[in-house]
């Protein structure tokens, strides 16, 4: 068969596929990023080629948040002489392939907090608006994946450019197209017809993936359980071991907390205000005039934590955990917020 | 410079230490004309600048280690109205100041040929010791970044950011494969500020904690770990007898884990 390139088509592909796809991407402008396997991890690089994508479900270090958030920019120049600003808010067309579902799951979550509400984030729009997805979705799940507790995996059914499930053997995959661009990727291309029989493989790795994830954490009423959990000597335990450093809130996909501050060059001419990432982990968070409302680690500890598996579900109706894994794998101390959360519950 | 008459004075001053520090200005290149335009450079004995004080901004590199640095520091302060410590010796005492932990006289002996001429307090201490000080910029050697950020406020009449964060920030923004997780190796990242961009973690060494301790560190767990990773206690000691010895957390975790007697 031969794709017509329409939302709603699925087909079987083979890997040659992917370069197909990744050179129309790259023929419509957009840079392309995907995990690359590189110093024994998934890191999300800007792709030459699609023989260079790992397959592997691998976290990596950083999220691919960086693309639409990156750690810091600026938000406008201050001319200091005749007092004008500017701001250059240009689109950015950039593309994720293979990007995973809790990764989705992580970009719908800062969507709402950029975007959702009176004042939509202009920076962050801008980085968003023109961002094909083409999601593999995980056959397997890493050692420190939860996402079928959270509910963001280990497969996705909305929110898709393309989507890409491996079958039975590998070098066969299921395409699914979720959009008109999507579509314009794949048009033309051949494939072969997909079968029932492949979309029951389909939902029987996906299943499998689930039942065999090795970190779960049950959701059930959680909020109100972590809420009363808030004494537990468990975060005694954990803070004592702690080292502050938050390497664990800076590779979260979901933390979008940021410092803004100015720079100036030594001329004194132009002065750009911009925002970095922050942290409640940090020790300069919590520092307001006259003191910190957060100096005890055990307090920022807590804070990360209950705001991923509670407090955020009070402010935008879903965890803002996505259960990716990434904070318990970098963790030094290893410290484990699903093992936290189901200490915490009573589970453990 | 539109928002004073006059150009601020600025001077930077050595005492004991290798001047190491002094060269992030000399280093500034293209931007060490725009100071200039802003900014009169008034000491600067490297640079060859040495007009008598008073100085609106002073930046002083090394620690005091003898009588005739103490009684210099002192006049220092006098003629400056923002007195900033840079780097690990004018901060804390610097590399030398493992000498506060061992007998002098003995020491001496082991080093110079007529041990008689050196005359010296028995320790090398950060400028704080002796004076007041109103900026502190840490590391071995200061970040050329916190230098240009710390000028660039006062003149701007604003307060200097000063980060908190630890080297791991760096090292993740880098995105380093973390050497404790991956490779057992008992990093001091954890525990330490960032400024060096993470720079040994970035060639897959531990970090050597030269920009002092952070923040908020968790100094017992990081013994814990080394442990766990097979450090002897005599090796954790040295991970704290190390470049940055003498800032008071590092110092007293030292003491925590058996002090060797030293050999003369
Ligand atoms: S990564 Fe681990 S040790 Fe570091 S701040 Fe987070 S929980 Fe604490
Ligand atoms: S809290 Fe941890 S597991 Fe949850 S989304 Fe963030 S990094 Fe992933
Ligand atoms: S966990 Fe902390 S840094 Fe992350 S979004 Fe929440 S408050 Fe911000
Ligand atoms: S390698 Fe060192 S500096 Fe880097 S994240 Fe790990 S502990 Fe921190």
């Amino acid at each position: 068969m031969v794709l017509q390139g329409q939302a709603g088509e699925n087909a079987v592909v083979g890997r040659d596929a992917f370069d197909e796809i990744l050179a129309r991407l790259q023929e419509r402008g957009y840079a392309v990023y995907g995990t690359v396997n590189e110093k024994g991890t998934g890191i999300f690089r800007p792709l030459g080629g699609a023989g260079e994508l790992s397959l592997r479900c691998t976290g990596g270090t950083l999220p691919p948040k960086y693309l639409w958030y990156p750690p810091s920019e600026t938000m406008f120049t201050y001319d200091r002489q005749s007092g004008a600003l500017r701001s250059e808010i240009e689109p950015v067309k950039q593309a994720v392939f293979g990007i995973r579902p809790c990764d989705v799951h992580a970009l719908l979550a800062l969507d709402e907090v950029f975007l959702g509400g009176d004042y939509p984030d202009p920076y962050y729009r801008a980085r968003r608006e023109d961002l094909p997805l083409v999601v593999f979705n995980c056959v397997e799940s890493g050692d420190t994946c939860f996402c079928s507790s959270m509910g963001t995996g280990p497969g996705l059914d909305h929110d898709y450019d393309l989507l890409i499930t491996e079958l039975d053997r590998p070098g066969r995959f299921l395409l699914e197209v979720g959009s008109g661009l999507g579509g314009e990727l794949v048009r033309d291309l051949r494939a072969e017809v997909a079968r029932d029989e492949d979309y029951q493989v389909k939902h029987r790795r996906l299943e499998d993936a689930a039942a065999n994830a090795r970190t779960t954490l049950e959701t059930e009423d959680l909020p109100r359980l972590m809420s009363e959990g808030h004494g537990h000597p468990y975060w005694r335990e954990i803070s004592d071991k702690c080292f502050g450093c938050a390497n664990c809130t800076s590779v979260c996909p979901t933390c979008y907390c940021a410092d803004i501050f100015d720079e100036t060059d030594f001329s004194l001419t132009e002065t750009r205000r911009k925002r970095r990432w922050s942290w409640c982990f940090l020790m300069e968070f919590g520092a307001v005039h006259g003191g910190n409302f957060r100096e005890r680690r055990i307090d920022r500890l807590r804070q990360f934590m209950q705001h991923k598996l509670n407090f955020s579900v009070g402010q935008y109706g879903r965890f803002h955990c996505v259960g990716c894994g990434r904070c318990i794998v970098w963790c030094p101390a290893n410290i484990d917020i699903a093992q936290t959360g189901r200490t915490i519950r009573g589970d453990a | 410079m539109t928002d004073r008459a006059e150009k601020p004075r600025l001077a930077v001053f050595k005492f004991t230490s290798c001047s190491g520090c002094q060269l992030p200005f000399l280093n500034m290149e293209t931007e060490i004309l725009d100071l200039a335009e802003s900014i009169e450079v008034a000491y600067f004995a490297m640079a060859g600048a040495s007009q008598p004080g008073p100085y609106d901004l002073a930046f002083v590199e090394g620690g005091i280690s003898c009588q005739e640095d103490a009684r210099r520091i002192r006049k220092v302060r006098e003629e400056s109205r923002i007195l900033v410590a840079i780097g690990n010796c004018a901060v804390y005492g610097g590399p030398q100041a493992l000498r506060n932990f061992l007998p002098l006289e003995e020491l001496k002996r082991a080093v110079y040929p007529q041990p008689e001429l050196i005359h010296c307090f028995p320790t090398c201490q950060g400028i704080a010791d002796y004076v007041s000080v109103d900026g502190f910029l840490n590391g071995c050697p200061v970040d050329h970044g916190h230098l240009q950020d710390y000028i660039v406020s006062v003149m701007l009449g604003k307060a200097p950011e000063v980060s908190t964060r630890s080297v791991c920030l760096e090292c993740k923004m880098k995105e380093n494969v973390c050497l404790i997780v991956a490779e057992g190796v008992a990093c001091m990242g954890v525990l330490t500020g960032s400024g060096c961009g993470a720079l040994c973690p970035s060639f897959d060494r531990g970090c050597y904690g030269c920009f002092g301790p952070s923040a908020d560190p968790n100094l017992k767990s990081f013994a814990n770990l080394c442990r766990e990773l097979g450090l002897t206690e005599e090796e954790i000691h040295r991970k704290f007898r190390y470049i940055v010895n003498n800032a008071e957390a590092f110092r007293e975790e030292a003491e925590r884990h058996v002090p060797q007697p030293v050999e003369s």
